[in-house]
């Protein structure tokens, strides 16, 4: 079969994955050997080495599960599942019967080979593989060593969301918009914004998941429904983890079956057979049936389904984004069926949640769609008769015209070239070919698929080309994918003498692929002599979110570290030297660094090892970041003026601490409990900027409130109002310093408006506590107190300017503490008119 | 320099397009440059604004460059402040007048047309609309913020421009680019102009002189942008106000001590000529000059004079300590001085005679 490009899309789920192939601009999902649009990824080895893949796999899975369970004995299940959980970390699966220690891309490997075996009509070496939209670049490596390992030679990655959204862009009517993409798979998250305008789609910015998925369903089910109810019914001792893992595992599969049912039915019945499940530790025989509903269920999973609702929340509300604005809410993945999720997403997001599309062949469609534009690196078949072209087109518009460039290398003389219209037969006049090339345009017909034989002719004969064919679909168009995450590298910060992320410019979230980044002017911290391995400079790359520049670097994703010895350079670079670093990111986003040197002349050049597998964590140090993170919340806690953010926080980290005992995936545990504390790094440095934006608040807040005495006061009302555009502004900029300087002014202007009130205060309390304060000149004093208080029985509102001259006399004569000790009016403010 | 490079290589230019173009149209243009670019051709745009720019290069290169570039909406906002609309619209109108002012090297008129841009609520939102297609809700303050730094980074001189004496427009903008540019000087200035110095007194009011120099016209410029009723004016000009009195205070006194023993007794220090006084009282006087004029050309409201009517005061009597404008007094305190002298020499010749004849 002839390709121009890729044309495969392979969507690689933890529990299901499909395949799809673009034929004539069409989406065709490849059945399985099933005739299933989707086959489980799940993996099954037996005695004697057989294995099994997809769904004669998954109808093992069951009963290889409760053999494990009786027998007592993790290996022995000989069953894989969820290994798309740990891609990109060094867990290993020991496979019993082959005695063999399989990675989770080597599983990975063997659902991919199965989906290519399915198409029967072609040898299927390059595809465009799905991964969720939030993977790491360790993890989205490893996704590309399981397509090495299953023979493609030619692998681009995708991320789910950009793909759901391409599938839905190409069948939906309306063409301007911003969409959700809600992408709920077995094993992540993943949602994404979609801006549509004049059906081009682009996603802007994206959030999501890795360790929620509905698998955490199936855990929820076991651990609060089916567990429960089988203890109840049973002595069974879970202390032992071995037993319990094992149990968990086998009534999962019990839990993703009532799952799936009760997305449909009020209500089903579980059974657990006598005899399948071992014995109890009295010697019975575990069996069990529960007649479970749907509102038991509901109530078992809602803080999984709403954990996923406040991630589409997060990315709704940064973006400040109102439900009335999202015109579709897509839903992608098998848990999506639950009504109750789609119940709280109309609830909570947006009442316009999308049904129509299919969220379990979605993204494989959308894979299919994008392989479509991504050239195929192939060479033309054998044949001398064969008029190799360079052939550049887009392989979908908009508009109703699209360009198509052709070149020969080498030249061929006299060659003409024109495009034929296989839809209705329309014909383009040919086109010279020079040595640069031919531009020719294609018309398009609206809405569809638009293929065009290629007519090459050489001294007016008719020749055979390579291509022969190419197609445009018109009426959509998607824009490509984009950086998931802010690309990054630790640099030393004298200031606070923290390591902390510096994002490059240009390497921002949300930045369309391929794409490159710089940072300038970093210095060295070590001499690099030429020839000498052992001297090096370490560039340390990470991936953080939004919130990660200037926080410390450790707590974001470390992806690999770039290391540039003596071996790399020719002459010495001397410790505090400038490095410029320059990385690139492919649409895989893989990645390769240039450091260069100015002051040297030499430039590095390297490509990122993402081969690394990030080590598994051990218990004690989750403990120990959790356990800092508390202590940290509690430092922190006694700066600011409201505690609500540190109860939140301190909330959160105590759940984290429950998944870390109920035994939750290290990674999944330390993404949480590193999440938390970017946030608590956020409080300690932007607590100065919260006291100051609190202070201030507050006394702008107090000169609203006393300048109502003086509202028909226009000059108070406009100076009033000058302040609070003054405030706005500052709160816009976040200037600690600023925001001080204006809370003084305001004090100050607060202060002259009460004055009045302010000196009449004084009178009173000199007149009442005369005997206590200490005077240079009593009998003065006495005299000058009495004198002011005679004015103010007069009138007791009496005016500034009657008042003022004998209570800055009197008050002269106090003398103050050296503590400080102020004397203070009714206004509580120290009363330092007099401080010239 | 530099502004007039993020106009002629703006994104938007090179994609072919006007700011506030759709989507749609961007895409084609950057698809047209790349085809016509394989095939060693440029592709050529008709848009409103480019007529005396410079040719620049479009070829697939800096085609996705363009796009990448404005991929970001914050990035495509602050690049469409610096590019020209098709004119069609109102926010577009008022954008062209600004670019077109800073093309022309007209710094007061951009700020006057983005003010008028910034300041009208429903054409500011519209721009940010037009330019994010939606996918972007920017605040009045933050649009400001961005059009303020794109001056700051790339005008030689905006704090020159705001105390040239040109009449300055108030507004959203205004402010913002005197607070990025001018308030951090009026606040160094400010501290510096009442500071303890060793020099010699005239040595010490030059630098006082100098240091007013660069300082009033700040002042004058923040009177304009916030007012001379603003609170902050009030508060800056009221503290340089007593803190010039002082340091004048400091230089009057310190030419006193240097010129009499005891004023009141009309007694000198030194042996000082008649022209020497003479200098020092005009030097006094002048200081005294300037702090007053200085101060009575702030304009202050009749409160301010009443919070800095102490440091006057003080100003006053350091002024009629050490200062007297009368020939006739000094002409009596160098004679007075000479007799003493003329009496110590006398008696010091005496006493050596007296001493020679002793021996």
């Amino acid at each position: 079969m002839e390709h121009l490009t890729v044309d495969y899309g392979i969507d690689l789920g933890t529990t299901n994955s499909a395949i799809c192939r673009m034929e004539k601009g069409v989406p065709v999902i490849i059945r399985s050997d099933t005739g299933m649009d989707t086959m489980p990824s799940c993996v099954t080895f037996k005695k004697g080495g057989r294995m099994s893949v997809g769904s004669a796999a998954y109808a093992e899975l069951a009963g290889l599960k409760l053999k494990a369970l009786r027998k007592r004995s993790q290996g022995i299940s000989g069953s894989f599942t969820e290994f798309k959980r740990h891609m990109g970390s060094d867990t290993t699966y020991d496979e019993f019967y082959t005695d063999h220690r399989l990675t989770p891309e080597e599983l990975s490997a063997k659902v991919i080979g199965s989906l290519c075996s399915f198409v029967t009509d072609d040898d299927v070496k390059a595809a465009v593989i799905t991964v969720p939209a939030k993977f790491t670049v360790n993890q989205k490596d490893a996704t590309l060593e399981a397509a090495r390992l299953a023979g493609l030679d030619q692998v681009e990655l995708l991320q789910e969301p950009i793909a759901a959204s391409m599938a839905y862009g190409l069948t939906a009517e309306e063409k301007n918009g911003i969409w959700i993409v809600f992408d709920f798979g077995g094993g992540t998250l993943d949602v994404a914004l979609v801006h549509v305008s004049d059906g081009i789609m682009q996603v802007f910015d994206t959030e999501g998941d890795n360790y929620l998925g509905g698998k955490n369903i199936d855990e929820a089910v076991v651990s609060k429904i089916l567990m429960p109810e089988l203890l109840s019914r049973h002595v069974i001792d879970i202390s032992d983890p071995v037993r319990h893992a094992l149990l968990t595992d086998a009534l999962k599969v019990v839990a993703e079956k009532l799952k799936n049912a009760l997305s449909y039915k009020e209500e089903e019945t579980v059974f657990l057979e006598a005899g399948d499940w071992g014995d109890d530790d009295d010697g019975e025989e575990i069996e069990l049936e529960l007649t479970v509903t749907r509102q038991m269920f509901e109530s078992a999973v809602r803080p999984v389904l709403q954990k996923a609702v406040d991630v589409c929340k997060t990315l709704v509300v940064r973006n400040d984004i109102s439900s009335e604005r999202l015109s579709h809410l897509i839903l992608i993945g098998g848990p999506t069926y639950i009504p109750l999720l789609r119940q709280m997403l109309r609830e909570q997001v947006t009442p316009n949640v999308e049904t129509s599309i299919d969220p379990m062949t979605a993204v494989a469609r959308g894979a299919a769609i994008y392989a479509s534009s991504v050239a195929l690196r192939r060479e033309a078949p054998a044949d001398g008769d064969l008029l190799r072209l360079e052939v550049s087109f887009e392989s979908s518009s908009v508009d109703t015209e699209s360009y198509v460039t052709f070149r020969t290398q080498p030249f061929v003389e006299n060659l003409q070239v024109g495009l034929t219209r296989v839809n209705d037969g329309n014909e383009s006049p040919l086109l010279p070919v020079g040595p640069a090339g031919a531009l020719a345009v294609a018309e398009l017909l609206p809405g569809c698929p638009n293929t065009f034989a290629i007519n090459a002719f050489v001294n007016g004969v008719k020749v055979k080309s390579f291509p022969s064919e190419i197609t445009v679909v018109q009426g959509t168009k998607a824009g490509s994918a984009i950086l998931p995450y802010n690309i990054g590298i630790e640099v030393f910060n004298p200031r606070n003498n923290k390591c902390v992320f510096t994002s490059m410019t240009g390497l921002e979230k949300n930045r369309p692929l391929p794409a490159s980044g710089m940072v300038y002017g970093l210095k060295t911290m070590s001499d690099l002599i030429a020839g000498d391995e052992t001297s090096a400079v370490r560039i340390a790359i990470y991936q953080g979110d939004s919130d990660a520049e200037g926080k410390t670097a450790a707590l974001s994703e470390h992806v690999s570290d770039v290391v540039v010895t003596g071996d790399d350079i020719i002459s010495f670079i001397p410790s505090g030297s400038h490095v410029n670093v320059r990385i690139e990111v492919d649409r895989s986003e893989m990645m390769s660094v240039e450091c260069e040197f100015p002051q040297t002349s030499q430039t590095v050049r390297k490509r990122l090892d993402t081969s690394v597998r990030q080590k598994s964590l051990s218990e004690e140090y989750l403990a120990d970041l959790i356990s800092q993170t508390y202590s940290r919340l509690h430092s922190v806690m006694d700066s600011l003026d409201s505690d609500d953010e540190v109860a939140r926080l301190i909330e959160a980290t105590g759940r984290i601490e429950e998944s870390l005992k109920a035994g939750a995936q290290s990674r999944q545990v330390e993404q949480h409990i590193k999440e938390v504390m970017r946030q608590v790094e956020e409080l300690e440095t932007g607590s100065e900027w919260k006291r100051a934006s609190n202070s201030l608040g507050k006394a702008m807040f107090a000169l609203e409130l006393d300048g109502m005495r003086h509202r028909d006061d226009v000059t108070v009302t406009s100076m009033i109002g000058s302040l609070k555009a003054q405030v706005s502004r500052i709160t816009g900029i976040k200037d600690v310093a600023k925001a001080r300087f204006l809370q003084h002014q305001i004090e100050d202007y607060r202060y002259s408006l009460n004055q009045d009130k302010i000196y009449r205060d004084v009178i009173r309390w000199a007149e009442a506590d005369f005997a206590t304060i200490k005077w240079t000149d009593r009998e003065r004093a006495q005299k000058l107190v009495l004198e002011a208080a005679a004015i103010l029985r007069r009138n007791s509102e009496a005016p500034l300017s009657e008042i003022k001259e004998v209570t800055e006399k009197f008050y002269a004569m106090i003398i103050h503490d050296k503590g400080g000790g102020k004397s203070t009016s009714g206004s509580g403010r120290k009363i330092d008119i007099l401080s010239i | 320099m530099r502004l007039r490079k993020l106009i002629t290589e703006n994104p938007y230019r090179v994609l072919g397009v006007n700011v506030g173009a759709s989507v749609a149209e961007e895409l084609r243009n950057q698809n047209r440059i790349l085809a016509f670019s394989r095939v060693g051709q440029s592709a050529v745009f008709k848009i409103a604004g480019e007529e005396g720019l410079p040719v620049i290069t479009r070829d697939g290169e800096t085609a996705t460059l363009a796009a990448s570039t404005l991929s970001l909406p914050a990035d495509r906002l602050k690049n469409a402040l610096v590019w020209f609309s098709d004119g069609t619209t109102d926010w577009g109108r008022m954008l062209d007048r600004a670019v077109s002012a800073l093309l022309d090297g007209d710094i007061g008129q951009a700020i006057m047309n983005y003010d008028k841009l910034l300041s009208d609520d429903g054409s500011a939102r519209d721009f940010v609309e037009a330019v994010t297609h939606g996918m972007m809700t920017v605040s009045k303050e933050r649009l400001t913020d961005m059009v303020c730094r794109i001056l700051t980074d790339c005008c030689d001189d905006i704090a020159g421009y705001m105390t040239s004496g040109r009449p300055l427009c108030r507004g959203l903008l205004t402010t913002a680019l005197f607070e990025a540019n001018c308030l951090d000087r009026i606040e160094a200035l400010e501290r510096s102009v009442d500071v303890e110095s060793d020099e010699q007194f005239y040595s010490d009011f030059e630098h006082l002189r100098e240091t007013m120099s660069s300082l009033t016209p700040l002042l004058h410029a923040l009177g304009e942008v916030d007012g001379k009723e603003s609170l902050r004016y009030k508060f800056f000009a009221e503290k340089i106000s007593i803190s010039l009195y002082r340091r004048c205070v400091k230089i009057i006194e310190k030419v006193g001590d240097w010129t009499w023993s005891d004023y009141r007794k009309g007694k000198l220090n030194a042996n000082h000529s008649f022209i020497c006084v003479v200098q020092a009282m005009k030097f006094i006087q002048e200081t005294y000059d300037f702090a007053v004029t200085t101060v009575g050309g702030l304009g202050l409201s009749s409160d301010s004079m009443e919070i800095i009517s102490p440091a006057r005061v003080m100003l006053e009597g350091a002024f009629g300590r050490c200062h007297t404008g009368s020939g006739a007094e000094i002409k009596k305190a160098v004679s007075a001085n000479t007799k003493r002298k003329t009496v110590g020499v006398a008696l010091w010749l005496l006493v050596l005679s007296l001493i020679y004849c002793l021996v």
